[in-house]
C-alpha cells in the first residue's frame, strides 16, 4: 500500500527540476510484461496516480500541481493532450462575427518532434489493431518508422541551443489539473517583474487563483487513501517566495500533522542586473526562509553556487562535470538528480519511512533547516573494486555541498544525517585477490561497506544509509554535464568514452545533513538583509507588510540560527513552533 | 536639452506634442481593438495561442488581461478598465472606448492651440453635470424578478448567444435571489460555481443545493440517498501517528505494535461516535446519513462507515463548508463529542454522478437553501470557460442592480441623454473650458456610435435620429441594433447598472485628464540602457 505524497512545484526553476526528476522516474519505469524480473524496488505510486480520461483511456500521470507564469510553457499546452476529447471544430455559436487571432505556433526541437512522432505511432497502432481496416501505406508507415527509430531515451540529443524553458524537454504527460498558470504576470516580462514577496503572498488572496489551487489540492488529495504528506520546489528568491511561503502556511494549516518537505531552489545564475534586484533578492531570500522553515516539517535551500546574497559566488565544480552554469537545463540537472535521491527513502516498495519521520530525524531541536551535499557522480573506478575504491577516500572532501555560504563544510561534522547511496555495481564489490588489510574486506554487501565509511568518515555524527541498487538515471533528455572520463555506467575510466556514446547512470551518494554549516548560511544572510533599509523600496509595503515585520522576521531568523550553536543544544528543546 | 539627458545622455525624451500624441496613439489603439467587442452584435474573438489552446472571448476585461500590453499608456489605461471590472463588474470596453474617444475629441482642440489644462478643466465640469445628469435619468424602482432580470439579460446578451443568455439570465437571477437574506449584503461567495465537462451549453442549470466534485471512496456507499442528515465536520478519521517526536524510536517490535494499536483505536473510537449518533438521530426510520468531512477518512474508517449505511464524502473544500451549512442547514462541527441533532443539516436527496475520473456529488432539495450552485455544462473546456465568465458578469450585474436599487436606461441612451444635456449645459459657461465640455459631449456618443456600428448600420446617421427622437420625445432614446433606429430603453427592458455608469464617467475623466497633462515622457531605465 502507497502512501501518497503529492508534489508541487513552485517557480520556473523548480519546474526546471521537478521536470528532469520526472523524466528521470518515467525512463525507470518497465511497463507490463517487459518488466524486470525481482522485486520493484521503488513504488511509483507513491507519486504517481492512476487515471481514467472520459474515453475510458487508463492515464498514470505525476501527482502534482506546478505553478508557473503565463508565457513559461512554450510549446505545452496547459490542458495537457492526454484529456482532450474531440469535438467539431465548429462549435462556436455566436450570432455575430468572429474574427480568429491565432499566434503562430512555437518551433518543437528534435525531442519532443520525436516524442510527437512515437505518441502518434502508439496511437495509430492501437487505432489499426482496432478498426481492422488498416489503411496500407499508414501501417508501413508506422511500422517503418517504429523499426528504425530507437526508443528516445536511447537516442542521444544536443539540446542545450533548443531548451529555452522546462517544458521543452518535459518526456511524460501531466494531467490537465496539475499546471496553475499565473496570468498576471508574464515569464521574463520587461515592464512588469514579479520579483516581490509580496507579490507571490497577494496573488493568493486573489480569489480566482486561491481557488483554482484549492481544486488543485482537493484534487489531488481527496483520492488519496493515505497520504503521508507534500514535496515541494519553491524559488525562493523571486515573487515565488511569497507564493511558496503562503501555499506551504495553509498547507500547515489545512493538512495538520503530514510531513511537508521543502526545497528552496534559485538558477546558478542571477536574472538580475541591477543593485535594486539583488537587494529585492535578499528580501525575498530572508524573509522566505523564515517563513518556509516555519511552516515545513523541514525546509533545504539549495544552490550550485558558493554563495548567493549580493554577489553569486562561482558554481559548483568537479573534475567529473562539464556544464554550463548559465543553463537552467543543466543546473536542474544536477539538482534534481540529487534531490530525486534524496526521496527514495519514502518511494521504497519496502520499509519506506514517511516523508514527517524523515523529517523528524533530521530536524531535532528545532534545527529545521538542512543542508544537502552529494558527489556527483560517486567516483568509482573503472578499473577498481569498490573495496580498494572506498579504502582510498580519507576524508568528506567529495561530498559537496549543495548549499551557499557553507564556510568550511568539510570539516564541519553534521548533528544527524541520512545518506542515500545508489547504483553501486554489485559485481565490481571486491577484487578476485583479497586484500587482508583493508578494513572494508569484512563488508558482505555495499550497504555493509558503505555503513563502515561513513561512520569513519562521520564518527560523532547520527547517520542513517539507505542503499539502493537502481542507479541515478541519466538518459534523454538528460543533458550531457558529464566529462568525457566518465562511462557510459557512470564510473570513472581511464580513456574518453566515445563521442556517440551518452552517459546513462550513475552510481550517486546523497547526504541530507542537519549541519552546522547552516549556522554560518544563515548568519550570512541575516547580515546582508540587515544592512538593507526596507523603507527605500517600496514595493514591499503596498500590501500592508511594515518595517517592524521584516525586523521580526530578521529577529526570527537570528533565533533560529542560534539553535545552531555550540553543538546540540538541549536547552532548545522544548521550543517548538 | 533637458536635464535629464546632462545626466543620462541615453535616455529617451518626448516632449509636448510629442508626448502626447504618444498617448493618444496609444488609447485609440486600444481603442480600436476593444471597438468590436461592444454590444450584443459584436464580434467574438477566438483566441488561439501558440500550444494550440482556444479561448472563446468578448468581454474587454479578458482580452485586455490576455493581450500582452508593452506599451506603457496602454497599459496605464488596461489598468484603469481591469479595476473597473473589479469594482463593479463590467464596463471594460466602454472604458476603454470613451477614454480613447476623450483624447481623440481633445486633440482636435488642442492641436488648434488650446492649452490641455484648459480641456482638462472642461472635462471636470463635464463630469460634474454629466453625474448630475445620470442621477436625474436613473430609475429607481423595486428591484423585482423581472426588473432583475431585464438587467441581466442586458448584460449577458453582450457575453453570449442570445438562447444561452436567456437561460443563463434566470439562473443568475434566481441565484442572488436565493441567497438575498433580507437587507444584509449579498455575498456572492455563496454561490458555487462547478463545471462539468458534458453535453451542451443549455444544459447549464441552477442547482438549488450544492454540488462538490469528489464521491464516496467506498464501493458499499449508496449512490442515492433520499431523505438524509447531512454531518458536516471537520474532524481527522485517519490513523495518524501521534506526533510526539520521540515516538520514532522504539524499544521492541511489541512495543511499537502496541503503539501503532493504540493510535489506532483513537480513530476508531471518532468513527464510532458518529456511527452512535447516527443510530440514535435515525433509528429504525429511513432517512440517510451523510457525513461530509473537510479532513480525511481513510479506508479502515470509511468500512466501519459503510457497513452502518453511512455515506462520507472525505476532504471536503473548506469553502464549502460554510456554503453546505447555508445550504442544508446544520452547523459544522469540529468534534465528534458534543454532536446533537441541532447541528444537523438536511437535504431530500444526495447522489453521486460520475463523469470519467471525475465524480460529483449533488446536495439536492434542501429546505431553505442560503446558498446555490450554478452547474455550468459545455462540449468542451473554452466552452465552459467562457460560460463561466459571462455568469460572473450576470451575477455582478444582478448584485448591482439590487445594491443600487435603481437602473439606468441602457442601449446608448443615458449616453445621448448626457451629450444632450452637456451641449446645453456648455453655453451657459464662460470662456474656453466650454471647448472641454463640447469635447467631452462628443466624446460619449462613441458608445451608441459603435453601438450601431457593430450592428451593421451607420453611425452618424443613427446618432442623428437619435438625438432628433431624443429632443421630441424627452425620453431616453437608445440604439435598436437590429434596424438602427431610435427605441425606448425603458420599454425594450434594457437597463444598465447605475454603479457602472458612474464609475466610468470618473475613471474616463480622470485617466483621460491625466494623460493630457502629460507634456514629457522619459525613459531613462536600466532596460534603455542595456539596449
Amino acid at each position: 500500500m502507497a502512501r501518497e505524497v503529492i508534489t508541487l512545484q513552485i517557480g520556473h526553476f523548480a519546474n526546471s527540476i521537478g521536470t528532469h526528476m520526472w523524466n528521470v522516474q518515467e525512463s525507470s519505469f518497465c511497463y507490463g510484461a517487459t518488466g524486470a524480473a525481482g522485486v520493484k524496488e521503488i513504488d511509483s505510486d507513491v507519486l504517481y496516480r492512476e487515471g481514467r480520461t472520459l474515453l475510458g483511456d487508463v492515464t498514470y500521470t505525476p501527482r502534482l500541481i506546478a505553478v508557473d507564469l503565463k508565457g513559461s510553457l512554450n510549446t505545452l499546452r496547459p490542458d495537457g493532450v492526454l484529456y482532450d476529447v474531440e469535438t467539431e471544430a465548429n462549435d462556436i455559436t455566436w450570432g455575430g462575427d468572429v474574427t480568429m487571432h491565432k499566434a503562430s505556433p512555437p518551433v518543437k526541437n528534435q525531442f519532443l518532434t520525436d516524442l510527437d512522432l512515437s505518441d502518434e505511432n502508439a496511437l495509430q497502432k492501437s487505432q489499426n489493431t482496432s478498426t481492422d481496416t488498416p489503411d496500407k501505406d499508414m501501417e508501413e508507415l508506422s511500422s517503418s518508422s517504429s523499426q528504425t527509430a530507437p526508443p528516445i531515451k536511447d537516442k542521444i540529443y544536443h539540446l542545450d541551443e533548443s531548451v529555452s524553458v522546462w517544458s521543452d524537454y518535459l518526456y511524460g504527460h501531466l494531467h490537465p489539473k496539475s499546471l496553475a498558470i499565473v496570468r498576471d504576470f508574464t515569464h521574463q516580462s520587461e515592464t512588469e517583474k514579479f520579483e516581490l514577496y509580496p507579490q507571490g503572498k497577494d496573488l493568493l488572496k486573489k480569489r480566482e487563483l486561491s481557488e483554482e489551487l484549492e481544486d488543485k489540492l482537493h484534487f489531488f488529495a481527496e483520492e488519496c487513501d493515505h497520504l503521508q504528506g507534500f514535496h515541494i520546489l519553491a524559488n525562493f528568491d523571486d515573487g515565488f517566495s511569497g507564493m511558496a511561503a503562503g501555499i506551504v502556511e495553509l498547507l500547515n494549516d489545512e493538512y495538520h500533522g503530514k510531513g511537508v518537505l521543502t526545497w528552496g531552489v534559485v538558477p546558478a545564475v542571477s536574472s538580475s542586473n541591477s543593485a535594486t534586484q539583488d537587494t529585492y533578492r535578499v528580501i525575498n531570500s530572508a524573509i522566505a526562509f523564515e517563513q518556509l522553515s516555519q511552516y515545513s516539517s523541514y525546509f533545504v535551500p539549495v544552490a550550485l553556487n558558493s554563495s548567493l546574497w549580493r554577489k553569486y559566488g562561482p558554481a559548483l565544480s568537479s573534475p567529473y562535470l562539464l556544464y554550463d552554469p548559465t543553463l537552467n537545463y543543466h543546473t536542474s540537472a544536477i539538482l534534481a538528480s540529487c534531490i530525486e535521491s534524496m526521496t527514495l527513502p519514502f518511494r521504497l516498495t519496502k520499509e519506506a519511512i514517511s516523508i514527517s519521520q524523515l523529517c523528524e530525524m533530521l530536524s531535532a531541536g528545532g534545527k529545521k533547516i538542512g543542508t544537502l551535499c552529494s558527489s556527483l557522480p560517486f567516483p568509482l573506478l573503472e578499473r577498481q573494486s569498490i573495496v580498494s575504491r572506498l579504502n582510498e577516500i580519507q576524508d568528506t572532501s567529495i561530498f559537496k555541498p549543495l548549499a551557499p555560504d557553507v564556510g568550511n563544510f568539510s570539516c564541519l561534522s553534521p548533528y544527524s544525517q541520512f545518506v542515500v547511496c545508489r547504483g553501486f555495481p554489485n559485481n565490481k564489490l571486491k577484487d578476485a585477490v583479497p586484500q587482508p588489510q583493508n578494513p572494508f574486506e569484512v563488508g558482505k554487501s555495499v550497504d555493509e561497506m558503505m555503513k563502515m565509511m561513513i561512520s569513519n568518515l562521520y564518527p560523532s555524527t547520527v547517520s542513517s544509509l539507505l542503499t539502493v541498487s537502481q542507479a541515478a538515471l541519466t538518459s534523454s533528455p538528460y543533458p550531457h554535464i558529464f566529462s568525457p572520463l566518465v562511462s557510459s555506467s557512470g564510473l570513472i575510466g581511464d580513456k574518453p568514452r566515445p563521442e556517440d556514446e551518452a552517459v546513462k547512470s550513475i552510481p550517486l551518494v546523497t547526504s541530507l545533513q542537519s549541519s552546522p554549516a547552516t549556522r554560518n548560511l544563515l548568519s550570512k544572510l541575516s547580515s546582508e538583509a540587515k544592512k538593507i533599509d526596507l523603507r527605500r523600496y517600496h514595493g514591499y509595503f503596498e500590501s500592508n507588510m511594515e518595517a517592524d515585520e521584516y525586523q521580526e522576521i530578521l529577529d526570527n531568523l537570528d533565533s533560529l540560527n542560534q539553535r545552531y550553536d555550540g553543538g546540540s543544544s538541549p536547552m532548545e528543546d522544548s521550543d517548538d513552533d | 536639452m533637458s536635464a535629464i539627458k546632462a545626466l543620462n545622455p541615453k535616455a529617451e525624451i518626448a516632449r509636448a506634442a510629442q508626448a502626447l500624441a504618444i498617448n493618444i496613439n496609444a488609447a485609440r489603439g486600444l481603442q480600436d481593438v476593444l471597438k468590436t467587442n461592444l454590444g450584443p452584435k459584436g464580434t467574438i474573438k477566438m483566441l488561439v495561442s501558440g500550444s494550440g489552446d482556444i479561448k472563446l472571448t468578448k468581454d474587454g476585461n479578458i482580452l485586455l488581461h490576455e493581450m500582452q500590453i508593452q506599451h506603457p499608456t496602454a497599459s496605464l489605461i488596461a489598468k484603469v478598465a481591469t479595476a473597473q471590472d473589479d469594482i463593479t463588474g463590467d464596463g471594460t470596453t466602454s472604458n476603454v472606448l470613451i477614454i480613447g474617444e476623450l483624447l481623440k475629441q481633445a486633440d482636435l482642440f488642442i492641436s488648434e492651440g488650446l492649452h490641455p489644462r484648459i480641456v482638462t478643466e472642461g472635462f471636470e465640469l463635464a463630469k460634474e453635470k454629466a453625474l448630475e445628469t445620470l442621477e436625474k435619468i436613473k430609475v429607481t424602482k423595486e428591484m423585482d424578478r423581472n426588473a432583475l432580470i431585464n438587467v441581466a439579460q442586458t448584460s449577458l446578451r453582450t457575453k453570449v448567444h442570445a438562447e444561452l443568455a436567456d437561460l443563463l439570465t434566470e439562473v443568475v437571477v434566481d441565484a442572488v435571489l436565493a441567497i438575498q437574506k433580507g437587507n444584509e449584503n449579498i455575498d456572492l461567495h455563496m454561490v458555487e460555481i462547478m463545471q462539468m465537462q458534458h453535453r451542451s451549453d443549455t444544459d447549464t442549470q441552477l442547482i438549488r443545493g450544492l454540488v462538490l466534485d469528489h464521491g464516496a471512496r467506498h464501493p458499499d456507499m449508496k449512490k442515492h440517498v433520499k431523505d438524509a442528515y447531512i454531518l458536516t465536520c471537520n474532524v481527522s478519521m485517519e490513523y495518524e501517528k501521534s506526533e510526539v517526536n520521540a515516538g520514532f524510536f522504539y524499544k521492541s517490535a511489541e512495543e511499537r505494535e502496541k503503539l501503532v494499536k493504540a493510535e489506532r483505536a483513537f480513530t476508531d473510537e471518532k468513527v464510532k461516535k458518529v456511527i452512535e449518533f447516527k443510530r440514535k438521530v435515525c433509528g429504525d426510520s429511513d432517512k440517510g446519513f451523510v457525513v461530509i468531512n473537510q479532513k480525511g477518512i481513510d479506508p479502515l474508517s470509511l468500512d466501519m462507515l459503510a457497513k452502518e449505511g453511512i455515506v462520507a464524502l472525505r476532504r471536503a473544500k473548506r469553502r464549502n463548508m460554510e456554503r453546505l451549512a447555508l445550504a442544508c442547514g446544520g452547523v459544522a462541527m469540529n468534534s465528534v463529542e458534543e454532536l446533537t441533532p441541532d447541528c444537523l443539516g438536511e437535504a431530500g436527496l444526495v447522489y453521486e454522478h460520475v463523469l470519467g475520473e471525475d465524480k460529483y456529488t449533488f446536495v439536492e432539495d434542501c429546505k431553505n437553501p442560503q446558498s446555490v450552485t450554478i452547474l455550468i455544462k459545455g462540449p468542451n473546456k473554452h466552452t465552459l470557460a467562457q460560460i463561466k465568465d459571462a455568469i460572473h458578469d450576470g451575477l455582478r450585474a444582478v448584485k448591482n442592480a439590487i445594491d443600487d436599487g435603481a437602473v439606468v436606461p441602457g442601449a446608448g441612451a443615458l449616453e445621448i441623454a448626457i451629450s444632450d444635456a452637456l451641449m446645453t449645459y456648455k453655453d451657459s459657461v464662460k470662456g474656453r473650458a466650454r471647448l472641454g465640455i463640447e469635447a467631452y459631449a462628443h466624446a460619449l456618443l462613441v458608445i451608441p456610435k459603435v453601438l450601431a456600428q457593430n450592428s451593421g448600420q451607420d453611425p452618424q446617421e443613427t446618432i442623428v435620429k437619435l438625438q432628433e427622437e431624443y429632443r421630441e420625445s424627452g425620453q431616453p432614446v437608445g440604439v435598436d441594433i437590429s434596424t438602427g433606429e431610435a427605441l425606448i430603453a425603458a420599454d425594450a427592458g434594457i437597463w444598465d447598472n447605475y454603479c457602472v455608469k458612474k464609475q466610468i464617467l470618473h475613471s474616463c475623466t480622470v485617466v483621460a485628464s491625466n494623460l493630457l497633462l502629460v507634456d514629457e515622457i522619459m525613459r531613462a531605465g536600466l532596460s534603455s540602457l542595456k539596449g
